[in-house]
């Protein structure tokens, strides 16, 4: 294992860590007590105590930070305030969900990305490009809740072709085993928003793909193709969009970063019971453990996609291997 | 000024640059006089001529593009909606290309421990969820216009502060800027005299994503309800029509503001790329 | 007149963690290693050397942009350390450089008017803008851009390369210095427009009274604007003394060397011809005795030993142990 390799584990656990500890003293510091809403100050003194106790708010503040770090380090987030049961109950299954939704459309969009962009690119000054490159940013530039609510209207509601929300119908799978996942229930509930946000996803990819190729070509290897003989799309398959995929690899952790985040919106707007929908609920009820859960959830998520996304960055750039 | 003027030459050269440009500057207008020639409040509630409540009207003459489920005119919420997502992307993309350039320059220039430590900063903040960050910060604190604008801007700095950095690191090694510090020029001389003038092209494209990023985002958070309640935003008025469960019966409440969001935010792309395509010969046709 | 006493510059290399906890001593590159020379009012010194011996850093250490690691600088009596930590700004005004590459010396941003005036303001002068103005075109027209007003507004790269060094001469002329240094300042120009600059700062130099430190690799031509000579190898000055003995004469089998890589003009004139062989050694590891023995056609056994001390009279010098000798130990040679 390199030394980047470790400097960037180092960096991630870091992360996490100035995070988690952001949190914790967000929720504590902040004007809007979320202790208030489960210990009602209309409450006896002594039942207040008593909860008070209940949930360690008794000690000081450094033990609860200490005692807190120690609970996320076994996966112990507490009790849920609005069902009272453990919150690592409450999200387990949800995680999945979100990266079922949003790692395949992200590798959907960039793969689709790449290769439109590529021969939108090598084939510069179409008409196709002109209306490609408007249609790609239009869709960007449009809130994605709004795409997934006129998908929905014309794909559910005026076509019927798709279900207007949630991960499976509801009834099939009381139990939400694995079996649920395998299932065509599923897919059919997923192709809806699974297509909005590759839609959604595709313009950045695009439009990097597609310069990163504009400036490939006339660059003297690619001539020295030309030359050799090769046909035209030997030459882009082979030689041009080699290295154009780089400068495309180099976006994925933060694009990766992004669409986790932004995966709040297109879950809450098609019900799809993954983290975000979960945060967004949980903060509607004041439910702040879940909510603290579900934010680390995510920034985990975040960090380590960014992490992966890197590594495949060193795979794919020979120059960097023992960097 | 000298900056802004090139800025608007240099865009107007595309046709794509000029109806952007167009678009927004009409966008900026409305923002400024929407109010005005608004015919009705943002929250008022329009009662027909027989006094009864006129909710979820069709586009009339009276209501060009209808009435929501409360009686509220969608046109009038446009129209303050307009001032809503040009104060609050304006100000954010302005404060994040503030603090963005500073933190470029002065890590990228000084370099060693600031640098390390600035970088570190920023290091953090891209690993930090956007959305779900300032939805949790809104939750803890009052849901408030100021507030968005503030938390956006404390997330979004970062990658300007990166890009600066990097162009400011190949800048200081150039000889105009030994040139300048053998005449007597302090560092911050040579920072915003010399240096920062070269970075502006770039912090112009960064002005124009932190701007469509913060529209967009503004929309999101007032779509998941956590806007200001005070402040009409065409993201709360989709809000509205969704959580009111009208938004698949009533199309002209929900269609105008997406679109209003589409049309604002794409002209604001395509006049940095407009700006980026004259100033960096990289994309510009080779022969 | 401006004395260099002494000046050394040795950049410390990063060390390894492994050598770090040995606690070795850094790895020293003696880029200027215990420098002399004065350069008079009115006059212009010459460094020569190939690149790598230390002329652009005696440059930078001069116009104040390194720290020298030990040795001085002094302007009459000032000490140029002390000035420094004083008043940074005072010291800049004093001593001002014309950079070798005119493209990348001028900020692409500025206007030409705002280059010139720009070293004023940095140097808090409180001076109204047409004062700067009317200080900008008087230093622009002395450098040859006249009318100086059909250049203040435009920008650098709407200039040819002479005239773009042309506009740094001015910028540096602006702030009545006293002490000028010229880096290579036509190496990057065209051939028919080297000789105008030459001209110009050989007349900058009489009028004005500059002391000017010259530096180029190109030896001949030194001849046709320097006073003064040195030539200078692996950070030391090996030779040095009025410009036309150095070149007619030269003592230092470097300098014969580098006079005959040099073609000459005049067919008449002859040299005798000095083959150096080999590459110039690594300056992390200097060699012992002379710095020039390992490549030196007429070194001998005590060059390996014994670093040479400075041979010659009335102002022509030579580190060499067989320099200024009667001729015998060339022939031998031959």
């Amino acid at each position: 294992m390199s030394s980047f390799w470790v400097r960037r584990l180092w960096q991630s656990a870091l992360t996490l860590l100035i995070m988690l500890t952001l949190m914790f003293f967000m929720f504590r510091m902040l004007p809007g007590d979320p202790t208030a809403t489960v210990i009602s100050p209309a409450l006896y003194p002594k039942a207040q105590e008593t909860l008070r106790i209940q949930f360690g708010l008794d000690k000081p503040l450094w033990e609860q930070y200490l005692v807190y770090v120690k609970n996320l380090a076994v996966f112990d987030f507490g009790l849920s305030f609005h069902t009272g049961r453990p919150v690592a109950d409450e999200i387990s299954g949800r995680l999945l969900n979100t990266i079922l939704l949003v790692f395949p459309s992200m590798i959907a969009a960039y793969a689709l990305g790449a290769l439109v962009g590529a021969i939108v690119g090598w084939r510069r000054g179409s008409k196709l490009e002109a209306i490609l490159v408007f249609l790609s940013t239009a869709l960007q530039s449009a809130p994605v809740f709004w795409l997934s609510m006129l998908a929905i209207l014309f794909f559910s509601i005026r076509l019927d072709l798709f279900p207007i929300g949630h991960i499976v119908s509801p009834g099939m799978f009381p139990e939400e085993n694995w079996r649920m996942y395998l299932s065509m229930d599923f897919l059919h509930h997923l192709a809806l928003p699974f297509l909005v946000n590759t839609l959604y996803q595709f313009c950045f990819p695009f439009l990097l793909m597609r310069s990163s190729i504009l400036a490939t070509v006339g660059e003297d290897y690619i001539e020295l193709a030309k030359m050799k003989g090769l046909t035209d799309r030997r030459v882009l398959y082979h030689h041009a969009m080699r290295n154009s995929l780089l400068p495309l690899a180099t976006t994925l952790p933060m694009t990766l970063g992004w669409a986790v985040a932004g995966s709040v919106v297109i879950e809450t707007v098609f019900s799809w019971p993954g983290l975000g929908l979960l945060m967004v609920e949980a903060v509607g009820r004041s439910d702040y453990p879940v909510v603290q859960a579900a934010f680390l959830l995510i920034a985990v998520l975040t960090v380590v996609g960014t992490l992966i996304a890197d590594l495949l960055y060193t795979l794919l750039d020979p120059r960097i291997v023992n960097a | 000024m000298r900056t802004f003027l090139t800025f608007i030459n240099v865009t107007w050269k595309s046709t794509g640059g000029r109806i952007s440009l167009c678009i927004f500057g009409l966008c900026l207008i409305l923002a400024v006089i929407g109010p005005m020639i608004a015919p009705f409040g943002p929250s008022e509630r329009c009662y027909d001529a027989a006094g009864k409540l006129l909710r979820l009207t069709p586009p009339s003459w009276e209501h060009p593009l209808g009435t929501t489920v409360m009686g509220r005119d969608v046109l009038s919420q446009m129209l303050w909606g307009a001032r809503t997502a040009m104060l609050v992307g304006l100000l954010t993309a302005l404060g994040t290309v503030v603090i963005g350039l500073n933190f470029g320059l002065i890590a990228g220039y000084f370099g060693g421990r600031i640098d390390a430590i600035l970088m570190r900063i920023t290091d953090i903040l891209l690993g930090l969820p956007f959305l779900p960050f300032i939805i949790v910060l809104l939750a803890l604190t009052d849901r408030n216009i100021w507030t968005i604008i503030l938390a956006m801007t404390f997330v979004m700095w970062r990658s300007t502060a990166r890009i600066v950095r990097a162009e400011v690191m190949s800048l200081r090694e150039r000889q105009f800027v030994a040139a300048a510090r053998t005449t007597g020029a302090s560092d911050a001389d040579i920072l915003y005299r010399e240096i920062a003038p070269n970075i502006m092209p770039l912090a112009v494209t960064s002005i124009t994503f932190a701007l469509a990023w913060a529209i967009i985002t503004e929309a999101s958070i007032g779509f998941l309800g956590f806007g200001d309640p005070d402040v009409v935003s065409w993201g709360s008025i989709i809000y509205d029509a969704y959580a009111s469960q009208a938004m698949y019966r009533a199309p002209w409440w929900v269609v105008p503001p997406g679109i209003a969001i589409m049309v604002l935010v794409t002209s604001v792309y395509f006049i940095g790329r407009a700006y980026e395509e004259v100033i960096n010969p990289r994309l510009q046709e080779r022969s | 007149m401006i004395k260099v006493d002494n000046l050394a510059k040795y950049f410390y290399l990063g060390q390894s963690f492994s050598e770090k906890i040995r606690r070795q001593e850094p790895k020293a590159l003696r880029a200027v290693d215990g420098v002399n020379f004065t350069v008079e009012a009115g006059q212009v010194m010459g460094l020569v050397g190939e690149s790598g011996c230390g002329k652009s850093t005696i440059a930078r250490l001069l116009v104040g942009l390194e720290t020298p690691t030990s040795g001085d600088v002094y302007f009459g009596a000032d000490s140029a350390q002390s000035l420094k930590q004083r008043d940074r700004r005072a010291f800049h005004r004093r001593v001002q450089m014309v950079f070798q590459d005119p493209y990348g010396s001028l900020n692409p941003q500025q206007r030409i008017g705002e280059i010139v005036t720009r070293p004023l303001i940095y140097q808090r002068n409180k001076m109204t803008d047409s004062e700067m103005r009317t200080l900008a075109v008087t230093a622009l027209q002395e450098a040859g851009l006249s009318p100086a007003s059909d250049y203040l507004d435009k920008f650098p790269h709407q200039l040819s390369g002479g005239q773009r060094q042309r506009v740094c001469i001015a910028r540096a002329t602006v702030l009545e210095p006293e002490m000028l240094i010229a880096d290579e300042p036509i190496s990057m120009l065209d051939v028919s427009i080297k000789w105008g600059i030459i001209q110009l700062l050989k007349r900058l130099v009489r009028e004005r009274r500059l002391a000017m430190v010259y530096i180029t690799h190109d030896l001949s031509s030194a001849g046709s604007i320097c006073d003064q000579l040195a030539v200078m190898y692996l950070g030391n000055i090996v030779e040095s003394g009025p410009a036309q003995q150095v070149i007619h004469s030269p003592q230092h089998p470097y300098t014969k060397a580098l006079l005959a890589s040099t073609p000459s003009i005049d067919p008449a004139f002859t040299r005798e011809t000095a083959q150096i062989t080999g590459a110039i050694p690594n300056p992390l590891n200097v060699p012992k005795g002379c710095r020039f023995h390992p490549r030196c056609p007429i070194a001998q056994p005590v060059c390996a030993t014994q670093s040479p001390d400075d041979r010659g009279a009335e102002g022509h010098y030579a580190a060499c142990h067989f320099a200024f000798d009667s001729q015998p130990k060339t022939e031998e040679l031959a």
